[in-house]
């Protein structure tokens, strides 16, 4: 997967800031703010597992967010608290401590903390204003009902409509979509598909209720690489259509720079750096995004070359202990005993639009 | 060592360990304090209930210490349980070995075997097994160890299967080691959780095949107690005293139950997923 | 009907021959001689016994008696009993009523009870009720089922008198629905204990499996009520390990109808399969192991047809 010749230059979406007209511009209000998102796994024995730390960040409508990070840096995590997905969702069973807030603009104008709702008002939102495409198109679909069945029912759940009314809406979503046939789609089941007509039925399905949030968690790690260009441009261009936001959590660096307006770097749990897509790849002010993005030095390298995250000399920590101060520091070449083996640190603005939480980004942003 | 640690916090399986030690422990020491074997009739004193004088738990038809034949009764379970487990997983292990790691016409064979052994309802074929030989002890550690090897040869045949295609078992395989090599040293110490939770297991099984062929009368015989034809015995006797037939349940149910616990215990202390649980999320 | 059904039928043949020249060369080596029962009564002589030994056909080679009932077998010829003569399939039909009777029962309260059980502690994985089932169930599966009918018999035959400790009707008294059902109580419930903590081990762990699988957590994020998720999610999908285990339960529960209709005379196949080794009646004890031999892989195969139903994959698949 080291390089792909195919399909990078057919993105007309693809150049941060020209997003759709209809999208007010990023000064206007979020759509989703999170503050201070910290969820924790707790175990019966052992110590607890604080999966993500003090995470604030915006998503503005029609905005792409890109949030990076290693396996383990608390991505996924953040997506499915969001999502209230963390729990088991049957009662009993008890899931993360979530704390925090993540205050979220509805489609009926109503703004709500997404992780202070009651599990029914969250369900009327999920697969209406917010949706979800997962990383593995071959399991996230149910094996024993067809295609149609398994869009219809969002349909049925969130529009009231019968089963019957939702045959010409499903249809319509398998077109937009890009597949073809989709009468006969609609009466086939998942193990009939590719996986790449697998991740499109997954999008109709996020679809179907034109959410306002589209939250993409590595929804091409599991396809081959022509196909996953195919399935970034489709999302390009139902944004573009939409005007929905998205959030998409990659490790692939070229996807960053192709979809992203704003890119979040996580590392072991926390948001070490946030910014606008070609700062954070042109002049990124913490080690860790400096590592990442390093071998790849301006935005048009990127662009022209697909490339995963390089690797990192040591290991992620494990999260039960984390070391003191800021948690790269053993990995990071720019360490200095003192202030970064101390304090957990605080995200500071370099710019207005630029956060970053390191100790020596002054010094960093200097060279 | 880390699996024996994760073995005692689960609460029923520690509960396992302490009914298994309890009873053996019991049926060992005990025997020789009490006052009458299990042998030993005395007519004047029949159907006593439990806690009669020098009887703790009564006496039986012909007056026999029921405790005393309890004890023998569970001594004999514990030692067919253990002997027919101790045959099958050696026999399994050897059949399983031969199958999983040179498959081909052998493994077809034995698999249809067992297929079709598998297919006769268990007693059935335990009491036509029976009929041979004299009914003891031997012959029940026998006939249960040939009903009992299959599941252990099933388990290792598909374990080593399973490791075959494993980066590392090719790697020392491409280095050129010998098969007896490779099964002792690469296989056996991979697969020996999986072995030990189903020996474990087979004893359990074994205890409980020996009461229900010493109760339908082909196993242990009188005057010899056994669980099994205790129960025999006290279906007799329900209406005059109903403690002959519930005292062998429930020592039947103690060295069972507590075995269960521990085999499903190990099953759950050796599984990999349970050892790297914490967090390995994204 | 495909290949796959043609390679299945053929497995089942050889199955069945593995399984009838097993049941065969067991029952002949054994030790013991079928005609024992008649050398005792009077006026017997040796010649008279040697005459009917050879009228039986056990004077022939071992092989070659297998083969005269294999060849009879295939020509719809069970054989008669060398007890008293009747044909082996009129006696196993007269038998096999009140066995199914009885298993059928059981296996209806099992799955019931059982999968009732399973969802629950599935649905509520890691609560004090899960935790209740799942000790339960090993407990009824550590305990012999007979045991349970004596306890069973004790309190409600002997010293409550509220059902009958035995037989599959009051002797003497005419055929009634009602007399019928009380003699079916609690052999039933007896067979159906073992079954049941199986059904509900099984059950919670096929569940909390599907629960697990990638595609619950899609029907979540499409904003699917719990229950929507479980009957069109869970269900459809946890049917499928149920169907399999459907299947396995059949010579299990045989065993287990052998043992109970010991304990309450109940007339049934397992006890005349006991008396049939008792008297070395070959024919017999042969024709029970070869019907339960092809019921049970009959099951197998209409378990198979059944999952091709309830898995597109496998119905798809066929050409």
């Amino acid at each position: 997967m080291t390089k792909s010749p195919t399909g990078h230059t057919a993105f007309p979406g693809a150049v941060p800031g020209a997003a759709p007209e209809a999208v007010p511009g990023p000064a206007s209000a979020p759509l989703l703010s999170v503050r201070k998102l910290a969820v924790t796994f707790t175990q019966s024995s052992g110590p607890d597992i604080p999966a993500v730390e003090g995470a604030s960040f915006d998503v503005r409508p029609g905005e792409t967010i890109a949030l990076v990070g290693e396996s383990s840096s608390g991505k996924s995590v953040t997506a499915m608290a969001l999502m209230g997905l963390l729990s088991s969702g049957s009662g009993s069973g008890a899931g993360p401590v979530i704390t925090g807030q993540a205050l979220f603009r509805t489609s009926d104008e109503n703004t709500v903390d997404l992780l202070s709702l009651p599990e029914p008002a969250l369900r009327a939102i999920r697969g209406r204003d917010i949706s979800m495409v997962f990383q593995d198109p071959m399991t996230s679909l149910n094996p024993v009902l067809t295609i149609g069945e398994q869009i219809s029912e969002v349909l049925m759940t969130h529009d009231g409509l019968s089963r019957r009314q939702t045959r010409a809406p499903v249809i319509s979503l398998l077109t937009r979509v890009g597949l073809r046939n989709p009468e006969d789609l609609i009466s086939r089941y998942p193990f009939q598909l590719s996986g790449g007509m697998r991740q499109r039925v997954m999008i109709a399905i996020a679809l179907a209720c034109r959410p306002h949030l589209l939250i993409a968690d590595e929804p091409t790690t599991a396809l081959d690489v022509t196909v996953q260009a195919r399935i970034l441009t489709l999302l390009r261009q139902l944004q573009a259509e939409t005007g929905m936001a998205i959030i998409f959590i990659t490790h692939n660096i070229g996807v960053v720079a192709q979809i992203a307006d704003r890119v979040v770097v996580m590392y072991s749990g926390q948001i070490v750096e946030s910014a606008p897509v070609r700062d954070a790849l042109d002049t990124p002010l913490m080690p860790y995004s400096r590592v990442l993005f390093r071998t790849v030095p301006t935005y048009e390298a990127v662009l022209a070359r697909r490339r995963h995250l390089p690797t990192i000399p040591g290991h992620v920590p494990d999260p039960r202990h984390r070391p003191q101060g800021c948690t790269f520091h053993p990995r990071c070449t720019h360490f200095v005993h003192g202030p970064c083996d101390t304090f957990r640190l605080s995200p500071e603005h370099a710019t207005p639009d630029h956060e970053v939480r390191c100790a020596r980004w002054r010094e960093i942003a200097r060279d | 060592m880390n699996t024996v640690r994760r073995l005692l916090k689960i609460r029923t399986a520690s509960a396992g360990l302490v009914l298994v030690a309890l009873l053996a422990l019991a049926c060992v020491l005990v025997p020789p304090l009490l006052p009458r074997g299990p042998l030993q009739i005395d007519l004047h004193h029949r159907f006593l209930p439990p806690l009669s004088g020098i009887h703790p738990l009564g006496t039986d038809e012909i007056g026999r210490d029921i405790l005393a034949r309890l004890l023998a009764g569970a001594r004999t379970s514990l030692l067919i349980g253990l002997s027919a487990m101790a045959l099958s997983t050696v026999t399994g292990c050897i059949t399983g070995g031969l199958t999983g790691f040179y498959g081909g016409w052998t493994r077809i064979i034995l698999m249809r075997l067992v297929d079709a052994v598998l297919c006769f309802p268990t007693i059935f074929l335990l009491l036509t097994l029976a009929s041979f030989g004299q009914p003891g002890a031997a012959t029940i550690i026998g006939i249960v160890s040939l009903v009992a090897w299959m599941e252990v040869s099933r388990v290792v045949d598909g374990q080593i299967r399973a490791l075959r295609d494993r980066e590392f078992i090719v790697a020392v395989e491409a280095m050129g080691a010998s098969a007896t090599h490779m099964l002792l040293r690469e296989f056996l110490p991979n697969i020996a959780g999986a072995i030990v939770v189903v020996s474990t297991l087979n004893v359990a099984r074994a205890i409980l095949m020996e009461a229900y062929v010493s109760y339908l009368g082909n196993g242990i015989q009188p005057p010899q107690p056994s669980l099994g034809n205790m129960l025999n015995d006290a279906q007799e006797y329900l209406r005059p005293d109903p403690w002959l037939a519930i005292l062998p349940g429930i020592v039947i149910a103690i060295a069972v139950i507590g075995l269960n616990f521990i085999g499903d215990g190990l099953r759950t202390a050796l599984d990999p997923r349970q050892s790297n649980a914490s967090g390995s999320r994204r | 009907m495909t290949d796959a059904f043609v390679s299945r039928l053929a497995r089942m043949a050889v199955t069945l021959a593995i399984v009838s020249v097993t049941g065969f060369l067991l029952l002949h080596l054994a030790p013991g001689d079928p005609l024992a029962q008649f050398a005792l009564s009077p006026g017997m002589t040796a010649t008279q016994l040697g005459a009917m030994r050879h009228q039986m056909g056990l004077d022939a080679a071992l092989p070659l008696q297998y083969l005269r009932w294999l060849g009879a077998l295939l020509t719809g010829d069970w054989g008669r009993s060398f007890r008293d003569h009747q044909p082996v399939l009129t006696i196993i039909l007269g038998h096999l009523g009140a066995t199914l009777e009885l298993a059928g029962t059981a296996a209806l309260l099992a799955i019931w009870t059982g999968a009732a059980a399973g969802l629950y502690g599935a649905f509520r994985q890691g609560s004090r009720a899960d935790h209740l089932i799942t000790v339960a169930s090993i407990i009824l599966l550590s305990i012999p089922t007979f045991w349970f009918g004596l306890v069973f018999i004790s309190l409600f035959s002997v010293r409550l008198g509220w059902l009958p400790s035995g037989n599959i009707h009051t002797v003497g008294a005419p055929f009634s629905p009602a007399d019928y059902l009380k003699h079916l109580i609690l052999p039933a419930t007896v067979l159906a204990l073992a079954s049941a903590a199986t059904w509900s081990r099984y059950t919670r762990n096929a569940v909390a499996d599907v629960l697990g699988q990638d595609f619950i957590r899609t029907a979540r994020a499409k904003g699917l009520s719990p229950r929507k998720i479980r009957s069109r999610h869970v269900l459809r999908n946890a049917l499928l390990p149920m169907i399999t285990l459907a299947g396995l339960q059949f010579p299990t529960l045989l065993s287990g109808a052998l043992v109970t209709e010991t304990v309450f005379t109940w007339p049934g196949i397992g006890r005349l399969f006991l008396d049939s080794l008792e008297y070395r009646d070959y024919p017999v004890a042969m024709g029970i192991l070869m019907f339960s031999a092809v019921l049970a892989t009959a099951g197998s195969i209409v378990t198979d047809a059944l999952y091709t139903v309830a898995d597109p994959r496998l119905r798809q698949a066929r050409p």
